[in-house]
């Protein structure tokens, strides 16, 4: 929200009570929010982040699929016995997350929760990182962007991208065709975070096979000279 | 029927109160150039108020009946919203539970009723700066970790029966059972509206809460002075509470 504290005195909520304020979208973009309540780092590293997307006017060009992605980070402190995780304070201060995942959760984009599009498909990701500490180097295995609108702006501003940076409190607009049928698998390329901590998603894409775009090539064989 | 005077001598008999020696508190937030803020000897209840308690003030000041509370007064929503009826808090040990839901219209009534008052935001951070062994424990790493970790994961009142959370003072539940009301909770002033031209007017709020601040790592002090920002004179919680002091 375009103003002094970014409307966080009008949206000051406690349990149970509501707030209502009005404003105006004036900048079409890819907004990261999350509540102003005290204090800010303990409801960020709990989860209370989200996207707001300002279309332009005319809209944005039509494709045919369009995800939401939001990477995060964890500071889990183990609870006594049945009880939750809480914030744990020196893993937050040293920014040293025991987890980094996507939409939430580990596992929350892969297996039966993978997204799923066609070959052909042209996909738009809305990707964000509410941090609150990271930033994430964003990346899909197995595909190159062929429009990123950097930090979530209104432009593209870039082609044919292999990993786009994506600030903490901050997004990127990413689109490419799925042009192969198989599992794409989206990461954080600050490789130990997705292969320890949890920074792994998957896109699905189903259809036709199309040697055209990649085909292991037969009777060649690597590594055994 | 108590009469008012009767009242007040049957609380202090049945309440007990901690003697708190005076000292120095360093408030959440100072201007550039302040002190810390000196707190005068106090005693404090050392529990919070239960709803037996509140009963029997109810009782005897119809006008702090759930039923007949202003609206000025109390958010008539939430006030004693768990209570069965007027003069019944619920089942089996509810009274000797801790009660919420309660204004801070009300809550001041109900201390005056025992010739008490609420405690100031300074006196009870002060008393509250304590863990189980050492009264002043605002800057201890693993206090403030235990706070959060509690803050966190700690019982409603409506279930809440007193558990051994005592500290170094000897008061009890001061953190282990939800908020409470103090009698200058508003005294951290926050506008209402974000386009106040004031330098301070969003303290509370995202990174510029940590400006003032004199120790950015009390997240569980940041909280609490954030809720008492979200709270009006009518505001009643489930998770807020009180205790009395004189």
């Amino acid at each position: 929200m375009t103003g002094p504290g970014g409307g966080a005195a009008a949206s000051l909520t406690l349990p149970g009570g509501n707030s209502t304020f009005s404003f105006r979208a004036l900048n079409p973009g890819l907004y990261v929010y999350h509540c102003a309540m005290s204090p800010v780092p303990m409801h960020i590293a709990n989860g209370m982040y989200g996207l707001i997307l300002v279309e332009p006017e005319e809209g944005l060009p039509a494709v045919d699929r369009e995800l939401y992605i939001m990477q995060s980070e964890f500071y889990a402190k183990k609870g006594a016995k049945g009880q939750p995780a809480t914030l744990d304070m020196e893993k937050g201060e040293a920014e040293q997350p025991n987890y980094v995942v996507f939409n939430g959760s580990v596992g929350s984009m892969t297996g039966d929760n993978a997204p799923e599009v066609k070959v052909g498909d042209r996909v738009r990701v809305f990707v964000g990182n509410g941090g609150p500490n990271l930033s994430s180097s964003f990346h899909i295995i197995g595909e190159i962007f062929d429009n990123v609108y950097s930090e979530g702006g209104s432009s593209v501003t870039q082609h044919n991208v292999q990993t786009t940076m994506i600030p903490s409190g901050g997004s990127a607009i990413v689109e490419f065709r799925a042009e192969k049928a198989g599992n794409l698998i989206v990461v954080d390329h600050a490789i130990f975070r997705a292969f320890n901590k949890g920074a792994l998603g998957m896109i699905k894409v189903v259809g036709p096979d199309n040697p055209a775009v990649f085909a292991p090539i037969k009777g060649i064989s690597m590594g055994k000279h | 029927m108590f009469t008012p005077l009767a009242f007040a001598l049957l609380f202090q008999v049945t309440v007990p109160m901690v003697a708190i020696p005076g000292g120095h508190y360093e408030p959440l937030y100072r201007r550039a150039g302040d002190h810390s803020v000196q707190v005068a000897p106090f005693r404090i209840d050392r529990d919070p108020v239960t709803r037996g308690d509140f009963v029997e003030f109810v009782r005897a000041h119809p006008e702090w009946r759930r039923s007949n509370v202003r609206g000025l007064f109390a958010d008539r929503r939430g006030y004693l919203a768990e209570w069965r009826n007027d003069l019944d808090a619920g089942d089996g040990d509810a009274s000797a539970r801790p009660v919420s839901g309660v204004s801070w219209f009300a809550a001041r009534a109900f201390c005056s009723a025992r010739g008490a008052r609420l405690p100031r935001v300074a006196e009870w951070e002060y008393a509250a700066a304590a863990s189980g062994t050492k009264r002043d424990a605002a800057h201890d790493a693993g206090f403030v970790q235990r706070l959060v970790s509690l803050y966190a994961t700690r019982q409603s009142p409506r279930t809440f029966a007193f558990a051994a959370d005592e500290n170094a003072y000897g008061l009890r539940g001061m953190h282990g059972i939800g908020w409470e009301w103090v009698d200058d909770f508003n005294s951290v002033l926050v506008t209402s509206d974000s386009r106040g031209i004031g330098e301070r007017d969003h303290d509370m709020f995202c990174a510029s809460a940590a400006i003032g601040a004199v120790d950015p790592s009390n997240y569980p002090a940041f909280l609490r002075y954030g809720v008492r920002a979200g709270l009006s004179g009518r505001s009643t919680l489930e998770t807020l509470g009180f205790r009395c002091a004189v």
